[in-house]
């Protein structure tokens, strides 16, 4: 516990002090905020809601996790520090764990600083707080899976382009698998159980659930053994790059 | 083993066990939910639970859901589940064996199909043809058949509502009669002698609940077996029938009274296009006699106005079309209705539209309990100033409040002597009497709270807009004792607004309507001034006296000013309220960012410092 605190402490102030992750942040910010109020129209609409907002965060956390996360591994791989990390008596899970719970934060932290917009809404209105509870709740399981796949990809690859071009991918495919059109045009060409599996497997139509505040156990066992898996995948990867 | 194969193999493992575990909890973990909305829109609420828990015959519901077809609208993919589930909670929650739930899918051309069409489920036809089901049909040991033809996903906070009434209504052996009595054509009308309009929503709904049974305005008397009354709209209804209701409500019939001293829906089809038809049609109703023998006040050529509850109507202004309060329409929300009475329970808003008001009259022997109010802002005008093209402008601008809240529907109990002298032998003087007296009959016309509900371009029902008819239900249902229906309230979505948006909006509209009309009549006095003078320039053939040239000029400028700040009027109206949406609009933008920022900024500046500092020690320290 106590290495994985020294890892997730160690992790966090080099967030801090690399001017990335403030730039992404800021990024995240001014788009999300662009999207919501002048694209979406939250303020001409004239609901006490941020349905707009939430409809499109996923679409934003598609870019902005794979941002962060691009560094974790790639960079410690290129400059060799990565080996120096496992040869101290830490083990590997605290260090992935670690790692991964360092970069979630920070996701967190950006997506937490949208509250004014929550507030906005509660001055001019009267909205449901539950709702928009359950809408942050539900985007900060997502930003933890996108985080966990982007991890072991940014540990497969020594590259932070590469690290962030296949994160992005395959957030991509997660959420293209429950996106309308797409199932739209995939029905009839495979057999019905086989687009019943994709849907099951998309986060999207969980998000859209889960942020409707209508949360079901399974949705909860999805993004936790999504994100167990990607870090388990994420220790393969590690311990892959440290043989080869 | 190369490590190659090993990534390789923990790769396919651990994606094989993420697919195994998602599939797999989804089929088995499913049920177990949380629900954080504030009006638990996702939870079986106590009432619906109360109803299959009471089941004393067995029900069986059946879900037609077309798999195929349904499976590329995610939507519809996202409700099926919702229902299943319902479906499943209501069936563990049911004495055993009395809630059977079923599924079928119609494949197209199949036996399931043709079950589906005989159970009036609706065909949605979609792109490419296909065609969809997606609706339940619920039918009892004697054949009773109850339904919902289409399970709108839209309509998803009802869903638990709507099918815990179905499961309700087939619970029940027979149900309550209740007879109407109406100058409405509330069965539908027929219309320029031929098409027949269907009945309308109103009675559509009651008919669910109760047994409906007509009286005629040539009726001698009552029907027998009756459990309450609703009088609609009563305009001059024979002695006979005044003296029938006058004896049963004291006799103790519950009796529901809806009267209007302006009822914009009661035009004949014969005075639609007929001008001095329209003008000499009476659409005033009220029962006098009635009504002051159970101590209640009402005058039918009044009208309440309400500038807080008013709703937007679009005016035609010139060239351009604008949205305007017009405060006989009322949108009255739960604060405009009495707290604690059960047959208002379950509402949420009602739709109002040009309303008389009932008081109590002085010295009533009756109880005298108002269900909907205005609020304390609210006027009267008199019935005859709107009933012609109204115009909310000038309704705004005669506006003045007396501070006093009004009454548009009331409840009355307790003591009442009869409205007639002696008859015969079987007269009743006195008697407690239950009455319910509604000053608006619009309210309950299909325009004011339904809209046709729509899948791509078919009509396939209705989605109410208001709880107009769920007044009328809970109130009957409060009299024939109906707990269960009682218990089950339509929990539809509140629509949550920016209210502070709108009380702006509401205040610069009421300003700028005084404003608006001073500088209009400067307009037409300067027009006036300018004709006059026209006038005498013809008179004096072409000349004008210099002072008159000088006057004329001056009341060209005074219009063209006046022209110019009512344009500015115009556009301030709206300024404020762009102007709050852009400062909302930039501290949205700006202030998170410019934290980041700050922070950043700030930690690279202490990050430097302490490397001079080190630096300058290191100096120091080889020195």
């Amino acid at each position: 516990m106590r290495a994985l605190r020294t890892v997730y402490a160690r992790e966090l102030v080099a967030y801090a002090v690399s001017p990335v992750a403030p730039i992404f942040i800021v990024i995240f910010l001014v788009l999300i905020g662009v999207m919501t109020l002048n694209v979406a129209g939250l303020y001409e609409r004239g609901l006490a809601d941020l349905t707009p907002f939430f409809n499109y965060l996923p679409w934003l956390c598609m870019f902005l996790v794979p941002a962060l996360a691009m560094r974790l591994w790639s960079e410690e791989r290129r400059t060799g520090t990565g080996e120096l990390l496992l040869t101290l008596p830490l083990g590997i899970w605290p260090v992935v764990v670690g790692k991964f719970l360092a970069a979630w934060t920070i996701a967190v932290l950006a997506i937490g600083l949208t509250f004014p917009l929550w507030i906005t809404v509660s001055v001019l209105g009267d909205p449901d707080h539950g709702v928009i509870l359950s809408g942050y709740l539900s985007i900060i399981m997502v930003a933890g899976a996108f985080m966990a796949v982007g991890a072991s990809i940014s540990a497969s690859t020594s590259s932070q382009v590469v690290a962030f071009v296949l994160t992005l991918l395959v957030c991509l495919l997660l959420s293209l698998a429950g996106f309308r059109p797409v199932v739209s045009f995939i029905d009839g060409r495979v057999p019905p159980g086989v687009v019943e599996a994709l849907l099951d497997l998309s986060v999207l139509p969980r998000y859209r659930a889960m942020s409707a505040s209508d949360f079901s156990l399974d949705d909860a066992v999805y993004f936790l053994s999504l994100i167990g898996c990607a870090l388990g995948l994420n220790v393969a990867f590690v311990n892959a790059g440290r043989a080869g | 083993m190369p490590t190659f194969l090993r990534t390789l193999l923990a790769v396919v493992a651990f994606t094989v066990l993420f697919v195994g575990v998602t599939l797999l909890s989804t089929r088995t973990l499913s049920g177990v939910r949380a629900d954080l909305t504030q009006t638990r829109a996702h939870t079986l609420s106590g009432g619906a639970l109360g109803i299959v828990q009471g089941l004393d015959r067995p029900v069986r519901l059946t879900l037609f859901y077309s798999s195929e077809s349904g499976s590329n609208l995610p939507e519809v993919v996202a409700h099926v589940e919702r229902v299943r589930r319902l479906l499943r909670g209501l069936e563990r929650a049911a004495p055993p064996g009395l809630l059977i739930v079923e599924e079928v899918d119609p494949a197209p051309f199949s036996e399931e199909e043709e079950r589906a069409v005989n159970a009036g489920i609706t065909q949605v036809r979609q792109r490419g043809g296909a065609t969809l089901y997606f609706g339940l049909a619920g039918s009892n040991d004697v054949d009773t058949v109850q339904g919902i033809g289409y399970l709108d996903p839209a309509l998803a906070s009802r869903l638990e509502y709507d099918i815990a009434r179905v499961v309700y209504l087939l619970s029940q052996s027979t149900k309550p009669r209740v007879g109407v009595l109406t100058t409405l054509p509330l069965d539908g009308a027929e219309i320029a002698g031929r098409i027949r309009a269907r009945p309308w929503a109103v009675r559509t709904e009651l008919a669910r609940v109760f047994e409906l049974v007509t009286i005629e305005q040539d009726a001698s008397g009552l029907p027998p077996g009756l459990e309450a009354l609703v009088v609609l709209h009563p305009k001059d209804t024979p002695d006979t029938l005044r003296y029938a209701i006058d004896q049963a409500v004291l006799n103790g019939l519950p009796v529901v009274v809806i009267v209007d001293p302006n009822c914009e829906i009661d035009v004949p089809p014969e005075a639609q296009q007929n001008p001095r038809l329209l003008a000499s049609n009476v659409i005033a109703s009220d029962l006098p006699d009635l009504l002051a023998a159970w101590g209640v006040s009402y005058s039918r050529s009044e009208v309440v106005l309400d500038r807080i509850h008013a709703t937007n109507v679009s005016v035609r202004r010139g060239s351009e079309t604008v949205e305007l309060p017009y405060v006989a329409y009322l949108r009255l929300g739960k604060d405009a209705l009495a707290q604690g009475v059960r047959a208002l329970e379950r509402l949420e808003s009602l739709n109002i539209a040009s309303a008389g008001r009932v008081e109590a009259i002085d010295g009533a022997t009756t109880a005298f309990t108002p269900l909907v109010r205005t609020s304390e802002e609210a006027d009267l005008i008199e019935s005859s100033a709107i009933r012609f093209s109204p115009d909310p402008q000038a309704l705004l601008r005669a506006y003045s409040p007396d501070g006093r809240a009004y009454a548009l529907a009331a409840s009355v109990t307790g003591p009442a002597k009869s409205a007639f002298p002696r008859r015969d032998q079987h007269h009743r003087a006195d008697g407690t009497i239950r009455a319910t007296v509604i000053a608006d009959a619009d309210m309950f016309a299909d325009r004011f709270w339904v809209r046709p509900q729509r899948v791509g371009g078919d009509v396939v029902g209705a989605v109410r807009i208001a709880d107009n008819a769920e007044l009328l239900i809970g109130v009957l249902a409060e009299y024939v004792a109906s707990d269960a229906l009682l218990s089950i309230a339509p929990r539809e979505r509140q629509v949550r607004v920016f209210e502070r948006v709108q009380a702006m909006r509401r205040e610069a509209q009421q300003r700028s309507a005084a404003e608006e009309l001073r500088l209009r009549e400067m307009v037409e006095t300067a027009d006036r001034r300018l004709g006059e003078l026209g006038a005498a320039r013809e008179g004096a053939g072409s000349f004008l006296l210099a002072e008159q040239r000088a006057e004329q000029e001056r009341v060209r400028t005074m219009r063209a000013d006046a022209q110019r700040r009512l344009r500015d009027v115009q556009y301030e109206l709206g300024r404020e309220i762009e102007a709050l949406g852009d400062r909302v609009t930039l501290i949205n933008l700006v202030a998170a960012p410019s934290v980041v920022i700050l922070l950043a900024i700030s930690i690279a500046l202490v990050r430097r410092a302490g490397r001079n500092a080190e630096r300058r020690q290191q100096r120091g320290g080889a020195a």
